[in-house]
């Protein structure tokens, strides 16, 4: 079992490093997700809802830690906590659109930092994307972690890919990518959207 | 767009893959081609939106191994949860069980089992005999005087004075009332309160102290579903009385 990083310090330090990723998460999975649960669950929400919106608080939650957007102002908790609620109460809007909800959200809204809302904001687009990226399929989405996730040098690479030598695979990397941006050159409004929370977390 | 410059080109310009040179030729291009540009932010933003979905992968992956670890844990702390208030149950049991173990007798056993005898209204006060009458009127010392002087005795008198003799304290005359009874019956084809009878005979063995014979009468009524008083003979009760039986051997 991976060992808990109990300090904020510690756990800011590894979510800063993608090598430390693994413990970082599990230990925020570890400490947090049963709390936040039960504000999910206390709020229309079921088990799924709260492990769903987890992974979100955890995403947005690295984000803003590497985007230098978590000052430390408050606890992880606190903040973890602020960015749960935000979350749920979001996705309560999307899926009801009722007034008083509504009226409950644009309240949260307010006490959410404007920097951490914007994030959030973005979600939508983010999500969208996600679903672009699946239509490049398994081995472009293979070379690509490889390539701007793990980040390996090209010839370990060829030790897992189905591929011949180390040109093959830059140039499955180029066609990937290039895919990719076709993909995004064909929907101007989402690509806009990106950039924009992109440009925003640069 | 510029022809020389290449998405493959600007994608390794991108990585940083390219040597000076290179690196110059293609930001002089840049510089004078817009479309070129366009196309870099491009795949720029595709680049940016790859790492964004690998670093959510990654964590969904996680998230989901961390699931699936702490799962048994928690249904391991659960169990480990169940298990410590069954293991204080069974402390309180053992305790509450040397308690009733260390103030079980015979006479506290009789007392939280007996109820005086009522009977029913199913003769008219005339017909009925001095005894009963004696009897429905609470006049136990009556019903014994009555028992006592009279030869001629029926198996309901038997039975009365038997209760009688038990709600004056005197378990060794309700024996004999109840065995009188009991035999008188055991030649009739009809057997008046023989139900009654046995419950009660047991009840004054117990009264007596004798718990063993007690306990083997009550275990008999206990046995029979159909007896009247097989509910009143419970487990607990059996228990206690088997309990009772074994710390006077002891």
């Amino acid at each position: 079992m991976v060992a808990t990083l109990h300090s904020d310090q510690a756990l800011l330090a590894a979510l800063k490093t993608d090598k430390d990723l693994d413990k970082a998460v599990r230990s925020l999975y570890r400490q947090y997700f049963d709390s936040l649960s039960i504000y999910i669950q206390q709020n229309n929400g079921n088990r799924q809802d709260a492990e769903d919106v987890f992974q979100e608080v955890v995403v947005t939650f690295i984000e803003l830690v590497n985007q230098g957007k978590f000052r430390g102002d408050c606890s992880i908790k606190t903040f973890l906590y602020s960015l749960n609620r935000h979350i749920w109460l979001n996705e309560i809007k999307k899926r009801t659109r009722m007034q008083v909800r509504n009226e409950k959200f644009e309240l949260a809204k307010e006490q959410v930092e404007p920097d951490i809302s914007a994030v959030i904001s973005g979600r939508e687009a983010r999500q969208q994307v996600m679903e672009l990226i699946e239509q490049l399929g398994d081995s472009c989405k293979q070379v690509l972690l490889a390539f701007y996730y793990q980040d390996l040098p090209v010839k370990d690479m060829l030790s897992f890919l189905p591929y011949e030598n180390e040109q093959v695979v830059r140039n499955k990397k180029y066609k990937c990518l290039k895919k990719l941006e076709e993909l995004l050159h064909q929907d101007p409004v989402l690509a806009s959207n990106l950039k924009t929370i992109l440009a925003y977390e640069q | 767009m510029s022809n020389e410059i290449t998405s493959e080109l600007l994608i390794q310009y991108l990585d940083n893959e390219l040597d000076a040179v290179e690196r110059a030729s293609v930001e002089t291009a840049l510089a004078a081609d817009q479309d070129l540009q366009n196309l870099l932010e491009r795949l720029k933003l595709a680049k940016l939106a790859f790492s964004q979905y690998a670093r959510r992968e990654a964590v969904a992956g996680i998230l989901s191994d961390e699931k699936k670890e702490s799962a048994p844990v928690v249904k391991i702390n659960r169990m480990r949860s169940v298990l410590r208030i069954a293991a204080v149950l069974l402390v309180l049991l053992v305790i509450g069980g040397i308690v009733q173990y260390s103030l079980l007798d015979a006479q506290r056993l009789y007392s939280a089992q007996y109820k005086q005898y009522t009977l029913g209204t199913t003769r008219a006060a005339e017909s009925a005999s001095p005894l009963e009458r004696a009897y429905r009127n609470h006049n136990f010392g009556d019903v014994i005087a009555i028992y006592e002087k009279n030869d001629s005795l029926s198996n309901t008198d038997h039975f009365l004075a038997g209760q009688a003799y038990l709600q004056t304290g005197n378990a060794t005359r309700a024996i004999v009332a109840f065995e009188n009874q009991i035999n008188i019956n055991g030649v009739l084809p009809f057997k008046p309160y023989q139900d009654d009878a046995e419950y009660y005979l047991a009840l004054s063995y117990l009264k007596l102290g004798e718990v063993s014979t007690a306990l083997e009468l009550f275990e008999k009524i206990n046995q029979q579903p159909q007896h009247a008083y097989s509910k009143e003979v419970g487990t607990w009760f059996l228990t206690r009385l088997r309990w009772l039986s074994k710390k006077e051997k002891n």
